[in-house]
């Protein structure tokens, strides 16, 4: 397993997307930052500081959908993957390593995205964000980026599944922007027009904002909110270990 | 027994209620240099994917190196090297990154002069020149190498090849023939050539097999091709084709 991981982890460092999305979304986060408004944003119903509902803006999960793409899918396009099975590794080991090794990857994006974004947001909007250098400033910074990384690794869970049904990176990143349209942009305006405010996983998020604003973001009714994703991205992977397990590699 | 290196037994794939490849029973024997003939389309990518445990056989026994049941077979891949369906490299890497990953699957990334030895391949196969590049720089040629280079990784017993010449110009051709028959003289490697041009192991293969909407429907030395070519003047593209559909109504 640690010889799997090693290679996965060479393969993403090689990766010309891993490192395309790494420094977009780096050079992003600041400037979304720096060129957003400072006022308070209501929306959906719910209201929230301009820098949380930026950040949710920023975090575009299609960057990790990109990653996804290009590291799963991509060794069916490279046809590398033949190398792997061909050579008689265990399957279920390799997609393990797989999987650990891209949350891996995502996980420290997210966490540079969530640094770069906090520096710079502090320095901007400190006058009204709360998120000063005060004695609960870095358990709200760690709940944040918790939430933001089980959005994140529930989504990655979805992007795998594509990845293992399409074999196909363009393909993949086609179903990335897809479902990432669907839940964020029609989704969103559907609900709205039926019962007035937002549901489903962008009311999750927007839930979730609601309790930053109240600074009750290390309530435990806060966490509540995370399962609906953490069942899903389980439901993802689970189902995407056995179309790994069984299907032929064409 | 112990000279055999690959044994199908009555292979069978179906895809999507389509045979793809019926009953093909096909053994190659240590030192061999097996060309596996056919048209596009006659299931040698797929015979060569149930081997390598890409693809499993919907019916049919394969014995590899000694090994019949999963387990077994999972630990004698380590000892076969295989292109299948064309160069599978990772584009952003250089040829010794690339090596690097399958040398490590293999635990081969610890052997005494394993430096040396990646060299050597890379030499053999005419890129030591441009190891430092990237994949996504080289031409279609230099990918083939590359791929042969790779399947070279681990010193296997047994390598399988397929259109390995495709998108290799003439003189690139000559080049790998004589790789292979290196290989095979000095290394010992056993090798399974599959393509669609006779031309390719012509000169090159000790047993032919031909394989038809596949089956394969005769299999036969060099040596007695050789001949039968020359009693039809060397005219290889009307003596393959009329060839094959003689022995292919034969087995029906």
């Amino acid at each position: 397993m640690k010889i799997l991981l090693k290679n996965e982890f060479l393969k993403i460092t090689r990766s010309k997307a891993f490192r395309i999305a790494f420094l977009l979304s780096l050079i992003y986060v600041p400037f979304n930052i720096l060129t957003g408004g400072s006022a308070e944003y209501f929306q959906y119903g719910y209201r929230c500081p301009v820098v949380i509902y930026g950040f949710f803006e920023t975090c575009f999960f299609w960057i990790f959908g990109a990653i996804i793409a290009a590291l799963v899918a991509g060794e069916y396009d490279n046809g590398t993957i033949r190398n792997v099975i061909g050579l008689g590794i265990d399957r279920r080991k390799y997609f393990i390593s797989k999987v650990i090794s891209v949350f891996t990857a995502s996980a420290f994006i997210l966490f540079l995205m969530v640094f770069a974004f906090f520096v710079v947001a502090t320095i901007r909007f400190t006058r009204w964000t709360g998120f000063v250098f005060t004695g609960k400033y870095l358990l709200k910074l760690l709940s944040y980026y918790i939430t933001m990384l089980v959005f994140v690794l529930s989504y990655e869970s979805i992007f795998i599944l594509f990845s293992q049904i399409f074999h196909s990176t363009r393909n993949t990143f086609l179903g990335v922007l897809g479902i990432t349209l669907l839940e964020n942009e029609v989704a969103a305006y559907l609900t709205v027009k039926a019962l007035g405010r937002v549901t489903g996983p962008i009311g999750t998020i927007m839930k979730i904002r609601a309790f930053y604003d109240k600074g009750a973001a290390l309530d435990a009714a806060f966490w509540l909110n995370l399962i609906p994703s953490v069942v899903v991205g389980i439901a993802a992977i689970v189902a995407s270990y056995f179309l790994f397990i069984k299907k032929d590699i064409e | 027994m112990e000279n055999v290196v690959l044994k199908t037994n009555r292979l069978t794939k179906v895809y999507k209620n389509t045979e793809v490849n019926k009953r093909v029973s096909v053994t190659i024997n240590k030192g061999e240099i097996y060309g596996l003939v056919g048209a596009d389309g006659a299931g040698k990518t797929t015979l060569l994917k149930m081997i390598t445990g890409l693809a499993k056989p919907t019916k049919g026994s394969i014995t590899l190196l000694g090994a019949k049941e999963d387990d077994e077979l999972s630990a004698v891949k380590k000892k076969i090297g295989f292109v299948v369906e064309g160069p599978a490299l990772y584009p952003s890497m250089t040829a010794h990154e690339n090596c690097l990953v399958k040398a490590r699957y293999l635990g081969y990334e610890n052997e005494p002069d394993y430096e040396q030895k990646v060299n050597d391949i890379l030499s053999l196969v005419g890129l030591k020149d441009v190891e430092g590049k990237k994949i996504n720089d080289y031409s279609m040629d230099m990918k083939q190498r590359m791929a042969l280079a790779l399947a070279l990784i681990g010193e296997p017993e047994f390598i399988m090849l397929d259109e390995l010449f495709y998108g290799v110009d003439e003189k690139g051709v000559k080049e790998l023939r004589e790789v292979l028959l290196k290989i095979n003289k000095d290394k010992g490697i056993t090798i399974l050539f599959a393509t669609n041009k006779f031309r390719d192991v012509e000169g090159v293969a000790t047993t032919y097999g031909f394989m038809h909407r596949g089956r394969i429907v005769r299999e036969a030395s060099a040596e007695k091709i050789a001949r039968e070519l020359e009693d039809n003047d060397n005219n290889v593209e009307s003596y393959i084709t009329n060839m094959i559909q003689r022995y292919a109504e034969g087995v029906r």
